[in-house]
């Protein structure tokens, strides 16, 4: 019997033991759908066309940065790129050589053709010049070709990467993805201007002005198409 | 068999025991989906990726709560928590993650709980955070959710989250939240 009440006297202790508060829980699931946004937008300046009728022009070259003032947004190409992730923009001529209009027969090498770089854009070129004081987070741009938009690189065929992502391969910059107020940029077209690339010798334009090039060049209408390729990292 | 008198009163003492046992609950609480009981978000515009989306309100819930008035235990509220479901560490995607912090949870009254304290927008994390608090002390009258309602808000890649979502690699990132309706008073 006396086995029986401590048995009895434990369960009761025990008693207690299963007393609690009441808890509930319930689960929202929460999705977060992300759609790639990739975009680039020429605003203006979709064809460039230079047109040499005096000699001033064959000995100097025709430039977005000089001549009258009022001929040089003739030369300029404005373009916006969208992109909702990191984004590199790849360029480049169609074909090896400009190609006679009237006669295929005619070429005229690329490099007489150059450019430069122009950032209107929130997001600033990484490193050197231009970019000192922007915060690091904003320096998420990087241009191989042009120094970072401080070169002029002559025209080359197709493909070259342009502009590319600083934040992917520098530590502690941000992305370059953005709106069109961050990414807007205008290349300052140029031809015959036997302009050098400093920093990218390769990238210089023809030394040779057009009067003095060894083989003059024919007259003819010379084109080339300049593709560019927008794509996401 | 001289044993089974006292096999049998122990076998009764146990049943009338574990009886007592299940009725010690020192109160009752319910928490009640009644909508929105999943939350999408769809970035489909570069303006969405970087402002950010808010649903407000993206869930209503109601409370349930009644104090069972056990000597010892005085029931004067609740307090809502929310987490990451099992302690998940980020939201995934197919092929990426997030950071939980991407999410942001706020909850409000909506009904009957308008002196209660929420604690704003709250960082979603693998730990338990608190949403809402709700005192009624002394525990004049239970709660029932028909009458006590709270809405909860969520919000995604905005610029206070510190985590815009700009840059980040399209996917179908998900995640569970986890809420728990905790009872607070005397003895509790």
């Amino acid at each position: 019997m006396r086995k029986i009440n401590f048995v009895a006297i434990m369960l009761f202790c025990g008693l207690t033991v299963f007393g609690q508060a009441v808890k509930d829980r319930n689960v929202i699931p929460v999705a977060v759908n992300l759609n790639q946004v990739l975009r680039m937008t020429v605003t203006n300046g979709g064809n460039i066309e230079f047109v040499f009728n005096t000699i001033d022009q064959y000995k100097n070259g025709i430039s977005a940065e000089a001549g009258p003032a009022g001929s040089q947004g003739f030369y300029k190409t404005d373009f916006t790129v969208s992109s909702s992730t990191r984004w590199e923009l790849n360029y480049g001529a169609e074909q090896a050589t400009f190609i006679g209009t009237d006669n295929p027969a005619n070429t005229l090498a690329l490099d007489n053709v150059g450019f430069k770089i122009v950032n209107n854009g929130l997001k600033m070129f990484n490193a050197t010049g231009v970019v000192a004081a922007a915060p690091a987070n904003l320096q998420s741009l990087i241009s191989v070709p042009t120094d970072n938009a401080l070169e002029v690189t002559a025209l080359q065929a197709y493909p070259v990467a342009l502009i590319t992502d600083a934040g992917s391969t520098v530590a502690g910059i941000g992305a370059n993805a953005g709106d069109a107020a961050d990414n807007s940029f205008t290349l300052n077209w140029r031809c015959g201007t036997i302009e050098a690339n400093a920093v990218v010798p390769g990238n210089s334009m023809n030394s040779v002005a057009l009067i003095d090039q060894a083989t003059s060049p024919t007259p003819d209408r010379y084109v080339v198409n300049v593709l560019f390729e927008l794509s996401a990292l | 068999m001289t044993h089974l008198p006292k096999i049998l009163i122990i076998l009764i003492l146990l049943t009338v025991s574990i009886y007592d046992g299940v009725s010690q609950e020192w109160n009752s609480a319910r928490l009640s989906v009644l909508y929105g009981s999943s939350i999408p978000f769809n970035f489909t515009s570069l303006d969405k990726i970087k402002n950010g989306i808010e649903i407000t309100p993206g869930t209503r819930f109601g409370i349930s709560m009644a104090d069972s008035s056990k000597v010892g235990h005085d029931l004067t509220g609740f307090e809502l928590y929310f987490r990451a479901f099992n302690n998940q560490s980020n939201l995934k995607g197919d092929s990426y993650t997030l950071p939980l912090s991407t999410i942001r949870v706020k909850a409000e009254s909506a009904l009957g709980l308008g002196s209660g304290v929420s604690d704003d927008y709250q960082p979603l994390t693998s730990d338990w955070v608190r949403l809402f608090s709700f005192t009624n002390d002394p525990w004049l009258s239970d709660l029932d959710w028909a009458n006590f309602q709270l809405n909860l808000s969520f919000k995604c890649g905005t610029s206070d989250t510190g985590n815009s979502l700009m840059g980040e690699p399209a996917d179908y990132y998900n995640v569970e939240i986890e809420f728990e309706l905790v009872p607070i008073g005397v003895g509790f």
